[in-house]
This record gives C-alpha cells, sequence and structure tokens, in this order.
C-alpha cells in the first residue's frame, strides 16, 4: 500500500510542480503585489497600501468604462455566435454539393494566430485600399474605424464572430451527430414540422453542449487581447479599450505594477464568478437530462 | 439548513466564502465605506464565512 502510494505522487510529482511553479506561484505573487504601490520609477518603489489598490480600482472611471466596454463585447460577441454557429451546425446535418469544402474553407480561421487575424484585418479595414471601406463606399458609408468610435467597436466584434464562429459551429455539431434518434422518431410519429422538432427536441438535447460552450466563449471573450491590441490597439481614444488592453496598457505605459495586480485579481474574480454561474447551470441541466 | 442549494464539500465552501467576501469588501468600498468603516465588512464577512462553512 504504501509502494503504491508513493508510485502514485511519483508519477503526479511532474504535472503538480508545474503547476504550483506556473499556476500557483505566481498568483500568490499577484495578491502579494496587490497589497503594494509598486512602481520602479518612483522615489520609494515598493510601499505597502493595503487594500488602497482595490479601493483605487473601484472609482477608477477608466478601468469601469473598460470593464463596462469588455462586457458589451462580451455579451454581443457571444450573442451572435452562438445562434449563428447553431444555425450554421444546422445547415452542416444536410446534404448538400460542396458540403466538404464549404466545411474546410469555414474552418481556416481557427486555424490562424490571432495576431495574424489582427494584421489581416489591418488591411481589410485600411481606409485607403481595404475591401471593406470600398464596399462600405459604394453603399454610401464613410467607413474609417481610425477615426469613428462605433465603427472600430463593431469592427472588433466583426473580427472575433468572424475568427470564432468555426469554433462553436464545430462544438454544435459534435453535439448534434451525438444525439440519439428516439426522440426524432417519436417527434415524426407525433406529427411535429422541423421548427417544433428543432425547438423542442434539439434545443433541450443540446442544451449541455450551448452551456459548454458559451462558458468557453465567455471566457475567451473576457481575455480579447491580440486581435484587437493588432487592429486598434484600443483605439479610436478608449473606444475598443477591452479589460485585458486596459490592463496591458497599465503595466507596460504607467508601470503601475501593485495596481495592476490588483486590476488583474479583480478580473479573475469575475471570471470564476462568471464560469461558476455558468457551471451551476451545466450541472444541473445535465441533471434535468 | 444549507445555504447553498446544491452539494458541496469542505474546500468548495470556503472557496466560496472568500470570494462572496471578497466581492462584498468590493461593494462596500465602492458604496457604503463613507457611512461605515470597511472592518464591519471585515467582521460580518468573516462571521458569515464560519457559518457557511460549518452549514454548507
Amino acid at each position: 500500500m504504501k509502494e503504491n502510494r508513493k508510485q502514485v505522487w511519483g508519477l503526479i510529482a511532474p504535472t503538480l510542480f508545474l503547476m504550483i511553479f506556473i499556476g500557483v506561484i505566481p498568483v500568490i505573487y499577484v495578491i502579494y503585489l496587490s497589497a503594494f504601490k509598486y512602481n520602479v520609477f518612483a522615489k520609494i518603489p515598493f510601499r505597502y497600501t493595503g487594500f488602497n489598490n482595490f479601493r483605487k480600482l473601484v472609482f477608477d472611471p477608466d478601468f469601469l468604462k473598460s470593464l463596462r466596454l469588455g462586457l458589451t463585447f462580451v455579451a454581443l460577441c457571444c450573442g451572435i455566435e452562438l445562434p449563428l454557429g447553431l444555425l450554421i451546425a444546422n445547415l452542416l446535418t444536410l446534404n448538400f454539393k460542396g458540403k466538404g469544402i464549404f466545411r474546410t474553407i469555414m474552418t481556416l480561421p481557427l486555424a490562424m494566430a490571432p495576431i495574424s487575424i489582427g494584421s489581416i484585418w489591418v488591411l481589410i479595414t485600411n481606409p485607403d485600399f481595404g475591401p471593406l471601406p470600398f464596399l462600405f463606399r459604394k453603399i454610401g458609408i464613410e467607413y474609417n474605424m481610425g477615426i469613428n468610435a462605433n465603427q472600430a467597436f463593431f469592427t472588433t466584434v466583426l473580427v472575433d464572430i468572424w475568427h470564432w464562429t468555426p469554433f462553436v459551429v464545430l462544438t454544435f455539431m459534435a453535439g448534434l451527430t451525438s444525439l440519439p434518434n428516439q426522440p426524432y422518431e417519436a417527434a415524426l410519429v407525433d406529427g411535429a414540422n422541423r421548427w417544433q422538432t428543432f425547438r423542442y427536441v434539439t434545443i433541450p438535447l443540446l442544451k449541455p453542449v450551448i452551456l459548454t460552450t458559451l462558458f468557453i466563449r465567455v471566457m475567451d471573450t473576457f481575455r480579447v487581447f491580440d486581435e484587437v491590441w493588432m487592429l486598434t490597439s484600443g483605439g479610436p481614444g478608449t473606444a475598443t479599450r477591452y479589460v485585458s488592453i486596459h490592463l496591458v496598457r497599465m503595466v507596460l505605459q504607467s508601470m503601475e505594477y501593485g495596481y495592476s495586480s490588483a486590476m488583474s485579481l479583480f478580473l479573475l474574480y469575475l471570471t470564476i464568478i462568471i464560469c461558476f454561474l455558468l457551471l451551476t447551470f451545466i450541472s444541473s441541466s445535465q441533471e434535468a437530462t | 439548513m444549507r445555504i447553498f442549494p446544491f452539494k458541496t464539500n469542505l474546500w468548495d465552501r470556503f472557496f466560496y466564502g472568500i470570494s462572496i467576501m471578497f466581492g462584498l469588501h468590493l461593494i462596500w468600498v465602492r458604496f457604503l465605506e463613507q457611512y461605515v468603516p470597511l472592518y464591519v465588512a471585515t467582521v460580518g464577512s468573516l462571521i458569515f464565512l464560519a457559518i457557511l462553512v460549518i452549514t454548507g
């Protein structure tokens, strides 16, 4: 028994060591830093401030604005990606010509690095030679996201949808192919039409998959960085300065390490709360099915 | 009487308790600190944490 226990500890030790080294220790260090005013260029670089960084955080209008923007971004992206993904996944269950090619092309954005996607969209949205401003000009809209805050915001939403809808489609397709046949046969016998079958059979059966996908997407969208940084760098003004971009700007430009640590802890806290709520929904829906 | 409507173990309760404590402190600092000192929130949330860990 003792030998067995030693073997078990020996097997999990490398993973445990890695987890502690790259997960636990940095978090503890961030908690420690959040209690200090730490600016390398200040006269006294390291000064204990207790809860003051959090006190500053809840009254910081820039941070609160970036948080509001981030949450709007999450709501818009997830609110569009999920129904659109469900629609495309349902269409892909039908048989039509060119389905294989469509599926391959559709999944291409997933294979690209977010930073490359940002660069590609910088070219697409260039007001001088980009195809998107050209198309908008054709319908009488002047498109320049370098000066128009709303256009910049909606462009980042569009880029995220373009990039991540294929992921949603793939997970929904995996969910749809694993659904049992019997409920569909019963619905057919009861005379349900296509919409009723979708509404009362597919959606309830797919609920755990939908919630899990939502869970992943909410987490990912909340900490979006690369694409937006490449595309707008948070501008024009603060129009696309989402929380992670605001955080990086605080660290790199203001060098406020203590305050930034408090900010990242708050974001971690918010993510945990959102994930906890979603997980509770997921587990209760799995118990129900 | 249980506080959470689902099954939890000791670690879960402790974790949720700390999370609630942190949130309560932030809300207190934002809206109530000018009227009532933060110590009240700390003492109150510590009592709540103890009840939460014991009852679940």
